[in-house]
């Protein structure tokens, strides 16, 4: 239903669609190989990927939208590499965040612990002890 | 009467006026109840007092103190006023009863002494006449002297021409009286059961001080109370204490009208006066009980007639159970008497008697109370009249064998029996007695604090003073004495732990309607400390509140704000604690009981409490769980790090192409 909707846009932008599709190859990869649910990767690729073909894109339209121009910029060697360059970058990103991310949560939970105890025993002192499920006893033999 | 006003140390004032001097005691006014000593009236220093303080265990005759001091002009000694003091010797309060002292001697010492006997005309011009107007004045207002006796009635001044009537209100009725004074169905029952009695009586007591008088001591001599009691019975009353003495047919007349053994045929103080002002009264002739054709062996005597055997069955209690079983006394009842009903009334009550040492004592008591009818009741020790059982319950509840025993009678409803088979009281006397056992009977099914003996005790005694060992001595029979006899406790620093027992619960609950009900509920049996205190400083602040906000009770408020601690520990707050506390404290300092209840009794704040905590208890729990989680490297496990890691990036992705946008279009643009 989409592609019927969309086949009147592809048949007037044409040479946009040409030059995108050409610099949008690495997303199309990224999405048939991300097997995630919420396909995080493909977002991640595409937005970086859309960033490198959108130059492509600004010379096509300064050149009135012309079909040999859509060609000469697909060829064009500048084109595929800032393309294909900025897809890289996301998929950088995608690879870079995890291990980063893992030595921020280590580095933080040991203070988020050290919070928790001290509203725990907050608790406790306007409470007392028994506040504590099975009880004033564990803690007292503490 | 008028609560004194004296202090530790101070001298023993009654009424502000009064003052009594325990140091000047008047051994010859001293009677059974009570003990005498002097007083003087401040205002009129010239005036002679005798104020007559009730023994230990005993109370007075509260019902007619009040009714006998107005009447001040007849012959008699009346109260000038009553009500308790602080006794010296004990440190307890002891009740007092003022009276004027007469002038003259009593006629005679005590029973047993000798003294020159008085001539007839003596008697009937000095004593009768007399004091006529004070009997007929009290039995105009059901008033029973019954303390009259040779040593209790005065001359009224040293010329000994005339006599007035000794006091009767400073001990329970009766119980002054030796058991010569008693007809005989009192005097066969113990001192302390012989009931209000009645203005028969009365004039018995009267007949027999007559006796006494013309005797010069007592006519019985030599015999010993059971003894005396056993003749009365086989040879009546008159034949045992008139005798052999020389008298005119015209003193024979009051004698045997007054002596007479059946209450219903005796003279009453009308007839008396009859008799005084010369008209003649037919004699009336000694009714004895009827003979059996031949005797029936009880131990080592032998008896004629069932009033004999009975009275010798409840003397030698332990072996009645052999005679009646063994069907001599059926037998002795069809043979001798003819009476079919009487024996298989005791068959029934055999045969349907179980094993066992109660059953065979409710079978004799049951037996007695066929034999002879008209005899009090019987239980092992116990033998009362029906009236006076729950006051001999009273004067002997220290004794522990008789509270067992009495126990055991209501529990087999013996009194109620006895008030179906017995002839002796009025209808609707039997019908207020039976409620009145009834009611023992409720309350000693339920044996909760605030129910119980003691509570069937303070309902059936209304004047009876509460028996707890915490102000046993301070003599607190009303509510209103209660706080103040508790308050003297905490100040003598006497108080403990015990903040009530089953004595002021069950005083508490008979003496207030309020409290009827809740003291029970209150006092129901807790494991929570908090709760139990509560109920108590409930009940006292109820009392505080029936018997006057105004007052203060600073020491005790002290003693139960110290006992309150559980009360506001148990609050899971701190700082609800640490505000309850705080206001203890300061309710506490200024003697108010029922300010202190209403600081401990705070249900907003226990509700809220008990919320807070539950809602604390959970949130502590979450927190728990999340400490768990992070220190099992929830944080920084690859699952969730993956996960977080995946919307960081496409976050970031977002981010970057979008300012990549912004300025790639700024280019365009320009």
């Amino acid at each position: 239903m989409t592609g019927i909707l969309l086949l009147p846009v592809i048949v007037v932008l044409f040479p946009s669609c040409i030059v995108l599709f050409a610099g949008m190859v690495p997303s199309i990869v990224a999405y048939m190989v991300d097997r995630t649910k919420g396909k995080y990767l493909a977002i991640t690729v595409a937005l970086m990927n859309f960033c490198g073909t959108l130059p492509g894109l600004t010379k096509l339209w300064q050149a009135g939208q012309a079909y040999d121009a859509s060609l000469r910029i697909a060829a064009d060697p500048v084109h595929w590499l800032a393309s294909y360059g900025a897809a890289g970058s996301g998929w950088l990103i995608y690879l870079a965040v995890p291990p980063i991310l893992s030595v921020y949560y280590s580095s933080i939970s040991a203070k988020r612990i050290e919070t928790l105890r001290r509203k725990q025993a907050e608790i406790v002192e306007i409470w007392g002890s028994e506040v504590v499920p099975g009880g004033a006893q564990e803690l007292s033999e503490e | 009467m008028t609560e004194n006003s004296n202090g530790p140390g101070e001298d023993l004032t009654l009424a502000g006026r009064y003052l009594i001097h325990p140091d000047k005691p008047l051994p010859a006014y001293d009677h059974a109840t009570a003990f005498a000593v002097d007083a003087t009236d401040q205002r009129a220093p010239t005036r002679r007092l005798t104020a007559m303080v009730c023994r230990s265990g005993l109370v007075p005759r509260l019902d007619i103190i009040p009714q006998l001091s107005r009447l001040m002009r007849l012959p008699m000694i009346t109260p000038i006023e009553a009500g308790p003091v602080r006794w010296p010797e004990t440190g307890g309060r002891r009740f007092v009863v003022l009276f004027e002292r007469p002038l003259g001697d009593a006629l005679a010492g005590k029973l047993g002494t000798k003294f020159e006997a008085l001539r007839e005309d003596q008697i009937t011009h000095k004593i009768i006449k007399p004091i006529l107007p004070a009997l007929k004045e009290m039995g105009g207002r059901s008033i029973k002297h019954r303390a009259i006796r040779a040593d209790n009635i005065f001359y009224k001044d040293s010329t000994c021409q005339s006599a007035v009537l000794g006091e009767c209100a400073s001990g329970p009725a009766g119980m002054s009286q030796p058991k010569l004074y008693e007809p005989v169905d009192a005097a066969m029952v113990l001192e302390s059961g012989r009931g209000q009695g009645t203005l028969a009586d009365d004039m018995y007591a009267l007949g027999v001080t007559i006796a006494v008088l013309l005797t010069g001591g007592n006519p019985t001599e030599g015999m010993t109370d059971e003894e005396v009691v056993a003749t009365k019975i086989r040879r009546g009353s008159y034949i045992t204490l008139v005798g052999d003495l020389q008298l005119s047919l015209r003193m024979i007349e009051p004698l045997r009208g007054l002596l007479c053994d059946d209450p219903n045929e005796r003279w009453t103080a009308d007839d008396l006066e009859l008799w005084a002002n010369g008209r003649q009264l037919s004699p009336k002739q000694p009714m004895l009980p009827t003979k059996a054709s031949r005797a029936i062996q009880f131990g080592d005597s032998e008896y004629l007639t069932r009033p004999s055997l009975s009275h010798a069955m409840g003397c030698r209690w332990g072996q009645a159970a052999k005679l009646i079983t063994s069907g001599e006394v059926t037998n002795w009842l069809r043979r001798s008497f003819g009476d079919e009903e009487s024996a298989t009334a005791i068959e029934f009550l055999i045969n349907s008697s179980g094993g066992g040492r109660q059953a065979e004592d409710q079978l004799i008591s049951n037996t007695l109370a066929v034999l002879a009818p008209n005899h009090p009741i019987r239980y092992r020790q116990i033998s009362a009249r029906i009236d006076g059982l729950a006051a001999a319950l009273a004067v002997n509840y220290g004794d522990e064998d008789f509270r067992a025993s009495f126990v055991e009678m209501i529990k087999a409803n013996l009194p109620q029996t006895f008030l179906k088979s017995a002839g002796s009281s009025g209808k609707s006397d039997r019908a207020a007695l039976t409620k009145t056992f009834d009611m023992f009977s409720y309350f000693l099914d339920r044996r909760q604090l605030g129910n119980g003996l003691e509570r069937a005790l303070y309902e059936a005694i209304r004047g009876w003073p509460c028996q707890s060992p915490l102000i046993a001595d301070d003599y607190v029979c009303e509510l209103d004495d209660l706080l103040p006899a508790l308050e003297r406790v905490a100040r003598r620093g006497s108080a403990n732990e015990q903040l009530i027992d089953r004595h002021i619960a069950g005083f508490c609950a008979a003496r207030s309607k309020t409290l009827a009900e809740c003291v029970p509920q209150l006092l129901a049996p807790t494991t929570d400390l908090a709760k139990e205190r509560l109920g108590v400083l409930a009940i006292y602040a109820e009392v505080h509140r029936i018997t006057g906000v105004s007052q203060r009770f600073p020491a005790l408020t002290a003693w139960l704000a110290a006992m309150a601690t559980p009360i506001y520990e148990g609050y899971h707050n701190r700082v609800m604690r640490d505000r309850s506390q705080k206001a203890v404290d300061r309710v506490g300092s200024k003697g108010d009981l029922s300010a202190l209840f209403a600081v401990l009794n705070d249900s907003t704040t226990r509700t809220a409490d008990v919320a807070g905590f539950a809602d604390a208890r959970t949130e502590y729990g979450r927190l728990e769980n999340n400490i768990n989680w992070l220190m099992g490297g929830g944080l920084a496990a690859p699952d969730y790090v993956q996960a977080k890691s995946r919307q960081a990036a496409t976050f970031l992705s977002a981010v970057i192409s979008s300012f990549a946008v912004l300025a790639l279009s700024i280019i365009f643009v320009t």
